[in-house]
């Protein structure tokens, strides 16, 4: 990939001379994102991943990022950033919005309030671009920052492996913080199976030997209402699980009942759960369909395409910051 | 009980091996329970689950013809399910609820935090061997675990920990490999129950060589705040304490060491066959209840 800014000349910042690489500093909480960035150069991209988190030393990151000179910044969730600290960075800035937010025409959960409240300490000064995960929080997002695009989280590549045959019996793995609503669905069904739960914290190789180890990924949103599409989604079909999942939405083009188990309700995950160990293969072709499906969301192939079309974007029209 | 001078079941061949049976979910338990082959003792984990067919667990146990059979959460086991059985039952009790019928064990242990009154004796987790580890010198920065569910008083103490360290937070599920594997990659576990006890993952953590950080433990059967592991009181204590092992590792070296050492007497090869070889000597000497008995 070469940067595109100099066809034009009309690029805001830096950017690599043709045919040399461009550099992309990924910038967020590691335990959450590094899931989601790149983690190898590519051809025409160098990345690193920078750990910051809210309250964190700013003073160590903005050294980390000075040393490594990008040419794109991605922010994951820009509310962490203190206002103005990438005032005099020759960089482009793309924030990642990774929270759902409240839709324009419903009525607000708290918790999407909540997320909107922690997005208001946003600074858009910092940023050129943002992408917002979620297209339903178009509006609230692009009301505060400078919104740019949709899309999922993507999957970063150690995390894909081929469709296996499932295990006897199959193993079946949730990450996330136990809610009430969801130790409805799971609490039930652990008492007759043995349903890995990771509350917090798995990341890095403890995470890809977790993906390993399972054959099932459950996702189940923190209440029944807002539905959402969390990263986890992404992440167990690009390890080749059979993904037993609650409605999402939005659903990013994965379809239930082909790509993945859909299910209403308590009763009818515990069914899923137990059909599936009764019959770890009946929902092989399943598997290989979410997993052909996450090769969209692979992040070699994706990052790559958004940094050449954020430097082509900001070439043609320019930035505010 | 009057005492007596004979076995109520068959025991154990001079010159042969025992043959010890757990029962009880291997998820939960495995890591608490005794795994040998050989001569002297030989055993068998029969994984059993609360609705589980109590007939295949029967037909498991009749199989391997114990000596003696240790259940782990005897309650959720239905009842009758060792009626005739001819071998003594111990029943290890973690809560009130677990206490199994009249007739199906022949004695009961309870596991700490669980006070059970009329139990035959109390005493923390044993360790199963696999998870004993020596300990070893940190290279680069320590990792943190906690293991078990959430609750509202954990989660006060351990929001900042996970904010800043990436606190792994196992919850539940985990198989013995997969264990292993977490112990391993961690150096710093918590501890955290809000009320007085040892739960299981205090010996465990000090098995595999991990810095303990803990609340106050009660009993605290012989371990010592400040030299075997680490005590806090309150969240910011904690956070303060996980800051500076995190900071400083080997400034905790030898308190693994210690916890380490202390660890050793519960390692499970040492107390299983000690406690079935006074289960033996106790229902020789003062009988049993149990109907299936001689």
């Amino acid at each position: 990939m070469t940067a595109p800014g100099a066809l034009t000349g009309r690029a805001p910042y830096s950017v690599p001379p043709t045919g040399t690489p461009v550099r992309v500093a990924f910038v967020g909480q590691r335990t959450y994102f590094e899931a989601c960035s790149v983690h190898r150069e590519l051809p025409g991209l160098v990345p690193t991943f920078i750990d910051f988190r809210g309250g964190a030393n700013v003073g160590e990151m903005l050294a980390t990022l000075t040393s490594f000179a990008p040419h794109v910044v991605v922010v994951f969730r820009p509310e962490i950033l203190p206002a103005g600290i990438f005032a005099d960075l020759d960089a482009a800035v793309v924030g990642f919005t990774t929270e759902p937010l409240p839709r324009a025409g419903e009525p607000a959960h708290p918790l999407l309030v909540s997320n909107l409240a922690e997005l208001d300490a946003a600074d858009a000064g910092n940023f050129d671009r943002v992408i917002c995960f979620d297209p339903y929080g178009w509006d609230a997002a692009a009301e505060r920052l400078p919104a740019w695009r949709c899309m999922p989280l993507p999957v970063d590549d150690r995390l894909f492996a081929p469709v296996r045959p499932a295990r006897q019996p199959p193993r079946a793995l949730f990450i996330g913080f136990p809610t009430e609503h969801r130790q409805r669905y799971l609490g039930p069904v652990q008492e007759e199976f043995d349903i890995v739960h990771y509350a917090h914290g798995l990341l890095g190789e403890d995470l890809r030997a977790a993906m390993a180890g399972a054959d099932i990924g459950i996702n189940l949103h923190g209440a029944r209402w807002p539905l959402s599409f969390e990263n986890r989604v992404l992440l167990h079909l690009a390890a080749g699980h059979l993904l037993i999942s609650e409605p999402l939405s939005p659903s990013f083009g994965l379809e239930p009942g082909l790509d993945f188990l859909e299910v209403a309700d308590a009763d009818d995950f515990s069914l899923r759960v137990h059909e599936a160990h009764a019959e770890p293969e009946a929902h092989h072709q399943v598997r290989v369909r979410g997993r052909h499906k996450a090769e969209q969301f692979r992040a070699s192939s994706v990052w790559p395409r958004v940094v050449r079309d954020l430097l082509e974007d900001l070439a043609a029209f320019g930035t505010a910051r | 009980m009057n005492a007596r001078d004979d076995l109520p079941y068959p025991g154990p061949p001079g010159d042969g091996p025992l043959r010890l049976a757990f029962v009880g979910r291997s998820t939960v338990f495995a890591p608490a329970a005794l795994e040998r082959h050989d001569g002297a003792v030989r055993t068998l984990f029969v994984d059993h689950r609360r609705g589980g067919d109590p007939g295949d667990t029967r037909a498991a146990l009749d199989a391997f013809a114990p000596h003696a059979v240790v259940v782990f959460r005897p309650g959720a086991v239905a009842p009758g399910t060792f009626a005739g059985l001819r071998a003594p039952v111990l029943g290890v009790v973690t809560q009130p609820a677990d206490v199994p019928a009249h007739d199906d064990a022949d004695r009961l242990v309870a596991l700490t935090p669980c006070r059970l009154p009329g139990a035959w004796r109390s005493m923390p987790t044993p360790v199963a061997d696999r998870f004993f580890r020596p300990v070893r010198r940190v290279r680069g920065v320590p990792r943190m675990l906690f293991l078990g569910p959430p609750t509202a008083h954990r989660e006060r103490y351990l929001l900042d920990v996970k904010h800043r360290f990436d606190c792994l937070h196992a919850v539940f599920g985990l198989d013995a490999d997969e264990l292993e594997r977490v112990l391993d990659a961690h150096h710093i576990a918590f501890n955290l129950d809000g009320e007085p006890g040892v739960e299981d993952r205090v010996p465990l953590h000090l098995a595999a060589g991990q810095l303990l950080i803990t609340e106050p433990l009660a009993p605290g059967y012989g371990l010592e705040s400040g030299l075997d592991h680490l005590e806090v009181s309150y969240p910011e204590e904690l956070l303060h304490a996980a800051t500076t092992a995190r900071t400083y590792p080997d400034a905790y070296h030898r308190m693994r060491v210690r916890g380490r050492q202390k660890a050793e007497r519960l390692r499970a090869s040492r107390v299983w066959p000690a406690l079935v070889r006074d289960l033996l000597l106790d229902l020789r000497a003062f009988g049993t209840h149990r109907s299936a008995a001689a």
